[in-house]
C-alpha cells in the first residue's frame, strides 16, 4: 500500500496535478510580493481571492460571457485594493487590521451578494455560467512527458505564467520597477529623490488586488467552474507565507509557492490511504512554512551575531 | 496679560478624548447610514428593520441573556489581543490558541477526573489556560530571540493547531454519533450552569468582570503595564530604559494566552455540549483582534465593544426571525464598516486640525 | 481625501444596487398575507449545501408554494454549524413560545439533541425529526415523530449498480468525513462489491466544502482505473462531478437528491455524467408528514420512530430518463431484483450503525477489497 502511494508521487500525473494546484498559490504569492515591494502590507489576499472568484462567476452569469466575467472580477479586485489603500494610507488605519477585518467578513459578504443575485447561499451551481477554457497547444501536447505538463492546462494557468515573466521584467528590468523597489527599501530616501511614493504604493496595491482576484477566478471560472463557500481554503495564506519566506527574492518566492502546491497535492494523495491521518497531512504545508521561517531566522540570527550579515 | 480662567472641561473637538468619542459616534452613524441604504434595497420596511436591529434584543429577557452569554468569550479574546497589540506585538495566534485550548477543555470535560460539580469546570478552565499560556509564547519567543516574523509564524500555527486539534479529536475523543467531527459529550459535572437563569448570567460573567478589572489595573496602574505600553509606543526607549524586551514579550504572551484559554472554556462549557474543532471556536480569535481595535486596546473599551457587537448580532437575528428576506450577513457588513471607520486615525483630522489652528491663532493674538 | 471617500461610498452603494436589482425570487418573508390553514416551521442550521439540508429545503419550499393550505417557513439558525446550545434553544423558543406553528421540524445527528430538549420543554407542540440517529434514552417523546433512513440498504444497491456498470472492474466512492455516521452510507456498498469481487477505492478528503480537493481525489481514483464513482460529500461532491465530467467513460453517482435534474438545465456537462443518484428522500417524507398534518392523521404517528426504507420510497435510486437511457435493460432488471430482495430482508446488509465495537469491526469490512 505504502509503495503504491509513493509510487503515485513520482508520476507525470502528479506533476500535472501540482501545476494545476499551483496557479492560485502563485497568484497569491505575487500579489503579496508586489505589495511588499513598495513597502505595503496586504494580508487581505484570501478575501480578495474570494471576492474575485465570486465576482468573476457572477459577472459571467450576468453578462453571459466568461471573459467579461474575468474583467468584472479584476475590477472588484482593484476596488478592494483601493479600499485598503484608502483606509491605510489616507485614513491611517493599520493595514494589518484592515486585512483581518476583510478576511473575517469576506465569506459573509460573498454569501450576501451571492444570495441577493442568485437566491442561493452555498454555491453558484444553480446558475448557468460560461466558464474559461482549457488550452491544448497543438505542437507541444505530443511531447512525451513535458507535453502533459505544458499543454492541456487551464487558460488562467498560462496567463499566470505570462504574468510571472512580465512581473519579473517589470520589477527588475524597468525604471518603474526600480523606483517601486526604492519605495520599499527606504521611502524617505525615495521621496527625496523625487519619486512619488504614494502613487507607486497605490499602484502596487492595485496590482496586488488584480493578481489576487485572478487567483480566485482561476478557481471559480476555470478549474472548478462554480463558486462555492470556502473554496479558497487557505491558499491566500499560503501565498502570503511564500512571500514571508522569500523576503524579496523572486526565485525563492516561486519555489516556495510550488513547494506548497506540492504539499497540497501530497495531502490529497494521502487522503485516500488509511495510514496517514488526514488532518495532520493537511497541516503539512503550514508546518513546512513554520519550519522554513523559523530556521531561516535562526540562521540569520547566528550569522548576524557572527558579524557576517548586516542587521536589518 | 494672562487672565485667570475658571477650570472647565474642554469640550471642543480639540480635546483628544472628546475627539475620539466624536469620531466613534460619527463612524457608527455612518455605518448605520450605509446599513440603512442597504436595507432600503432589500426590505420593504427599512425603518422598521433598523429599529428592530437596535431595539430587538430589549424585547425579551432571553435575547439579552443570549447577548450576555455569548459576548463573554469574545471579550476574553479581545482582552488577549489588546494586551498583545498594546505591547506592539503582531502575534495573531489567538485564533489557533482558542482552537487548541478547546481540546484541553474537551479532554478534561469528557473525563471523570472529579465528581465535584464545582471543581470539574475549574479544572477545565485551568487546563485551557495553561495550554493557551504555554503555546502563545512560541511566536513571541521566536520574535524576541531570533527576530522571526511573528505574524507569519502565528498565522501558520493557527492552521497547524487546527489540524492537530482535528487529529486529537479523531483519535482520542471522537463521538460516533454525529456526521461531523466532534468530541463526545461533556460529563454533566463539567458544564457551567447559570446563577440567574432568565438573563443567562453564569459565573463566567463574574470571571470576565474580574479579568477586566485586573487587566485595567495591570495595564494602567502597574509597573508591568507601564512597561508594556512603553514597549508598544517606543521600543527603543524602552530598551534603553533597561526593560528587558525579551521578558516583556514572554510575559505579554503568557497573559494573552491565558485569557484565550479562559475564553475558550467559557464558550464551550456554557454554550455547547461537545466540541467541534472546526466549528465551535472558529473566528473568536480573529474577532477579538478586531474588537481590541474598536476598544482602542483599552480593557474596558474592548469589553464594551464586544457587548455592543453581540447586541447588534442579536438584533439582526431578531430581525431575521421576523423577516427572512433580510439575511444575517447584514451584521457582518455593519461590523466591517464600523471597524474600518473607527480604526482610521486621520478621519476628521482635517476638521480637527483647522480648529486647533484657529485656537492657536487666537491664543497668540492675546 | 473626502472626494475619494465619497466616490468609494458611491461605488459601494451602486454595487449594492446592481447586486440587488438582479435579485431572484425572495423566500417567504413576513410580508405575505396570512394563509389560512397549517403553519410549519423548519429549523435548519443552514441551506445551500447542495445535498443534505437542501433536499429538505426544496421540499419545504414546494409544499409552501403549493395551494394546499400549508405554509412552511425555513429558519437558518446556525450558518457556521457551531451547534451552540443557547443559540439553538433561542430559536426553538422563538418558534415554540407562542404556539404559532402547528408543526416544528428539525433533526440531524449533530443538532437533534436540541430538538429533543425542545420537545420536552413544549409538550403541547408537535415536532418532527426528519433524520434521527439517536433517540432520547427515555424513548420517543409523545409529541415527536422521528424518521430515519435505511442508508445501508441504499449503499448496497449503489454498490450493486456500480458492480454491474463497471467496465474496468474498479469503482470508487468519495466520502466527506471518516466517521461512523458517514460510513453508514458505504457499509452495504463495500459489502456487495467485495462479494462480487469488484475492487473499490475509498477516499476521505475530510471536508464537505473543499471542491478542489474533491476534484483531485477523483482524478486520482480515475487514474487508478475507477470508472463508476459515487460521491457522498455534500458540497465537495461538486468537485467529484466536475472531475467525472471530464472523462467520457466515467460515471458519477450523486447523493441525497436527484443531481441529474439539479444540473440538467444549468450545467449539462455535469448532468450528463450523473448516471443516477442515491436518494435519501427526506423531501418525500416531509411532504407525507405535511399531508398527515393537514388531514389529522399525524397524531397517530407521534411518539413513534419509523424507518423509511426502500418500501416506503425513503431511499432508492433516481430513475429518471437519463438513467433509463443509459443503464442497460439487464442491469436495471438486476437492480430491481436486488431492491426487492433487500426490502424483503432476503439479503443481510451490514448495519454500520449497529456495530457493537465499531473500531474493531469496521476496518476489515472497509478494506475487504479496497484499492489503495
Amino acid at each position: 500500500m505504502l509503495s503504491s502511494i509513493f509510487g503515485s508521487l513520482f508520476t507525470t500525473r502528479f506533476l500535472a496535478t501540482v501545476i494545476r494546484l499551483s496557479t492560485p498559490i502563485l497568484f497569491a504569492a505575487v500579489a503579496s510580493f508586489i505589495a511588499a515591494s513598495t513597502g505595503m502590507v496586504n494580508i487581505a489576499i484570501e478575501s480578495i481571492m474570494t471576492f474575485g472568484a465570486l465576482a468573476g462567476i457572477l459577472g459571467s452569469y450576468l453578462t453571459g460571457n466568461a471573459w467579461a466575467g474575468l474583467l468584472i472580477g479584476l475590477v472588484v479586485g482593484i476596488l478592494t485594493a483601493l479600499l485598503i489603500a484608502l483606509f491605510s494610507m489616507r485614513l491611517g488605519a493599520s493595514p494589518i487590521l484592515i486585512g483581518i477585518a476583510l478576511n473575517t467578513f469576506a465569506d459573509s459578504l460573498a454569501i450576501f451578494f451571492l444570495y441577493q443575485i442568485a437566491g442561493e447561499k452555498g454555491t453558484s451551481a444553480s446558475l448557468p455560467t460560461k466558464t474559461l477554457p482549457v488550452v491544448n497547444i497543438p505542437g507541444i501536447q505530443n511531447i512525451p512527458v513535458l507535453g502533459q505538463l505544458l499543454s492541456g492546462q487551464y487558460v488562467l494557468t498560462y496567463i499566470c505564467w505570462i504574468v510571472l515573466i512580465l512581473l519579473f521584467i517589470m520589477i527588475y528590468k524597468t525604471p518603474l520597477g526600480m523606483r517601486m523597489r526604492a519605495c520599499g527599501l527606504n521611502a524617505n530616501a525615495a521621496r527625496t529623490a523625487g519619486i512619488n511614493v504614494e502613487k507607486l504604493q497605490i499602484f502596487s496595491l492595485v496590482l496586488s488586488g488584480m493578481f489576487a482576484a485572478l487567483g480566485g477566478m482561476y478557481l471559480s471560472l476555470n478549474y472548478l467552474r462554480i463558486f462555492s463557500k470556502g473554496m479558497v481554503a487557505g491558499q491566500g495564506w499560503m501565498g502570503i507565507a511564500a512571500n514571508g519566506i522569500a523576503n524579496g527574492n523572486y526565485g525563492v518566492l516561486l519555489l516556495s509557492a510550488l513547494i506548497f502546491s506540492a504539499f497540497r497535492a501530497v495531502s490529497i494523495v494521502f487522503s485516500s490511504s488509511t495510514i496517514f491521518p488526514v488532518d495532520l497531512v493537511a497541516a503539512i504545508p503550514y508546518f513546512a512554512v513554520f519550519c522554513f521561517v523559523t530556521i531561516a531566522s535562526i540562521i540569520r540570527y547566528y550569522r548576524v551575531k557572527a558579524g557576517k550579515v548586516e542587521e536589518q | 496679560m494672562t487672565e485667570k480662567k475658571a477650570k472647565s472641561v474642554n469640550l471642543s473637538i480639540t480635546n483628544p478624548r472628546v475627539f475620539e468619542v466624536i469620531k466613534m459616534v460619527i463612524s457608527i452613524l455612518i455605518a448605520f447610514a450605509i446599513t440603512f441604504v442597504i436595507l432600503c434595497l432589500i426590505s420593504k420596511n427599512p425603518v422598521n428593520a433598523l429599529v428592530t436591529i437596535l431595539t430587538g434584543p430589549l424585547t425579551k429577557k432571553r435575547y439579552i441573556g443570549s447577548v450576555i452569554e455569548s459576548f463573554i468569550p469574545y471579550a476574553f479574546s479581545g482582552l488577549a489581543a489588546g494586551v498583545l497589540f498594546k505591547s506592539g506585538a503582531f502575534n495573531l495566534g489567538g485564533e489557533g490558541i482558542f482552537i487548541i485550548s478547546g481540546i484541553s477543555v474537551a479532554a478534561v470535560a469528557c473525563n471523570a477526573l472529579t465528581t465535584s460539580h464545582m471543581l470539574h469546570p475549574v479544572l477545565c478552565i485551568l487546563a485551557a489556560a495553561l495550554t493557551g499560556c504555554i503555546l502563545m509564547i512560541i511566536p513571541s519567543f521566536l520574535k524576541a530571540k531570533f527576530g522571526t516574523n511573528e505574524m507569519v509564524v502565528s498565522l501558520m500555527l493557527n492552521s497547524i493547531y487546527s489540524g492537530v486539534a482535528m487529529f486529537i479529536t479523531r483519535k482520542y475523543l471522537l463521538t460516533n454519533t454525529t456526521s461531523t467531527i466532534g468530541t463526545k459529550d461533556y460529563l454533566a459535572t463539567a458544564k457551567i450552569g447559570y446563577i440567574y437563569e432568565p438573563l443567562r448570567i453564569s459565573p463566567c460573567l463574574l470571571l470576565l468582570i474580574a479579568a477586566t478589572i485586573i487587566m485595567y489595573l495591570v495595564m494602567f496602574k502597574s509597573r508591568l503595564g507601564y512597561q508594556i505600553r512603553l514597549a508598544g509606543t517606543n521600543p527603543k526607549f524602552a530598551e534603553y530604559s533597561g526593560i528587558s524586551a525579551f521578558k516583556l514579550a514572554i510575559v505579554t504572551a503568557m497573559i494573552a494566552g491565558t485569557l484565550c484559554g479562559i475564553g475558550a472554556s467559557c464558550q464551550l462549557l456554557t454554550q455547547t455540549s461537545f466540541y467541534q474543532p472546526d466549528k465551535s471556536l472558529v473566528g473568536i480569535g480573529f474577532s477579538g483582534m478586531l474588537l481590541s481595535m474598536l476598544g482602542r486596546n483599552n480593557p474596558i473599551g474592548i469589553v464594551v465593544a464586544a457587548f455592543l457587537i453581540k447586541y447588534l448580532e442579536q438584533g439582526t437575528s431578531v430581525l431575521y426571525f421576523v423577516d427572512r428576506a433580510i439575511p444575517s450577513e447584514i451584521v457582518a457588513i455593519v461590523e466591517g464598516i464600523v471597524i474600518l471607520l473607527i480604526s482610521s486615525q486621520y478621519f476628521l483630522r482635517g476638521f480637527r486640525e483647522k480648529k486647533l489652528l484657529k485656537e492657536g491663532l487666537e491664543k497668540d493674538a492675546k | 481625501m473626502k472626494k475619494l471617500f465619497a466616490s468609494v461610498l458611491a461605488v459601494m452603494t451602486a454595487a449594492s444596487m446592481v447586486a440587488c436589482s438582479g435579485g431572484s425570487e425572495e423566500p417567504t418573508g413576513g410580508d405575505e398575507p396570512e394563509k389560512e390553514g397549517f403553519k410549519v416551521a423548519v429549523l435548519l442550521p443552514f441551506t445551500g449545501d447542495q445535498s443534505y439540508f437542501d433536499t429538505l429545503a426544496i421540499a419545504a419550499r414546494e409544499v409552501d408554494a403549493a395551494d394546499n393550505g400549508i405554509s412552511v417557513e425555513i429558519f437558518e439558525c446556525d450558518p457556521s454549524g457551531a451547534a451552540d446550545e443557547s443559540n439553538w434553544m433561542n430559536w426553538f423558543d422563538n418558534v415554540c413560545e407562542d404556539g404559532a406553528y402547528d408543526l416544528v421540524v428539525s433533526g440531524n445527528n449533530t443538532y437533534e439533541g436540541f430538538l429533543y430538549k425542545a420537545a420536552e420543554k413544549y409538550p403541547d407542540q408537535k415536532f418532527y425529526n426528519f433524520d434521527y440517529s439517536a433517540l432520547p434514552e427515555t424513548g420517543v417523546p409523545a409529541n415527536l415523530y422521528a424518521a430515519n433512513w435505511a442508508l445501508d440498504d441504499l449503499g448496497y444497491v449503489v454498490g450493486a449498480l456500480s458492480a454491474a456498470m463497471t467496465k474496468t472492474g474498479t469503482v470508487g466512492v468519495v466520502v466527506g468525513m471518516d466517521n461512523q455516521a458517514m460510513n453508514q452510507f458505504i457499509g452495504g456498498y463495500v459489502q456487495v462489491l467485495a462479494e462480487k469481487g469488484v475492487k473499490y477505492c475509498v477516499s476521505y478528503p475530510g471536508s464537505f466544502t473543499d471542491t478542489a480537493k474533491g476534484n483531485e481525489v477523483t482524478e486520482d481514483m480515475i487514474a487508478k482505473g475507477a470508472d463508476v464513482i459515487w460521491q457522498v460529500a455534500g458540497g465537495l461532491g461538486n468537485g467529484v462531478i466536475e472531475a467525472c465530467s471530464k472523462h467520457d467513460d466515467v460515471w458519477c453517482i450523486g447523493v441525497d437528491q436527484d443531481q441529474y435534474l439539479q444540473f440538467k438545465d444549468t450545467n449539462p456537462d455535469w448532468a450528463n455524467t450523473i448516471l443516477t443518484s442515491a436518494l435519501k428522500n427526506t423531501g418525500v417524507a416531509f411532504k407525507a408528514v405535511c399531508e398527515m398534518l393537514a388531514d389529522g392523521t399525524l397524531d397517530s404517528k407521534l411518539g413513534t420512530a419509523e424507518a423509511w426504507g426502500i418500501a416506503l420510497n425513503g431511499v432508492g435510486l433516481a430513475e429518471n430518463d437519463f438513467y433509463l437511457e443509459n443503464c442497460p435493460e439487464e442491469v436495471r432488471a438486476e437492480i430491481a431484483d436486488t431492491l426487492a430482495k433487500v426490502t424483503a430482508g432476503e439479503v443481510e446488509v451490514i448495519d454500520t450503525l449497529e456495530m457493537k465495537d465499531y473500531d474493531a469491526e469496521w476496518p476489515p469490512v472497509l478494506n475487504a477489497n479496497r484499492v489503495d
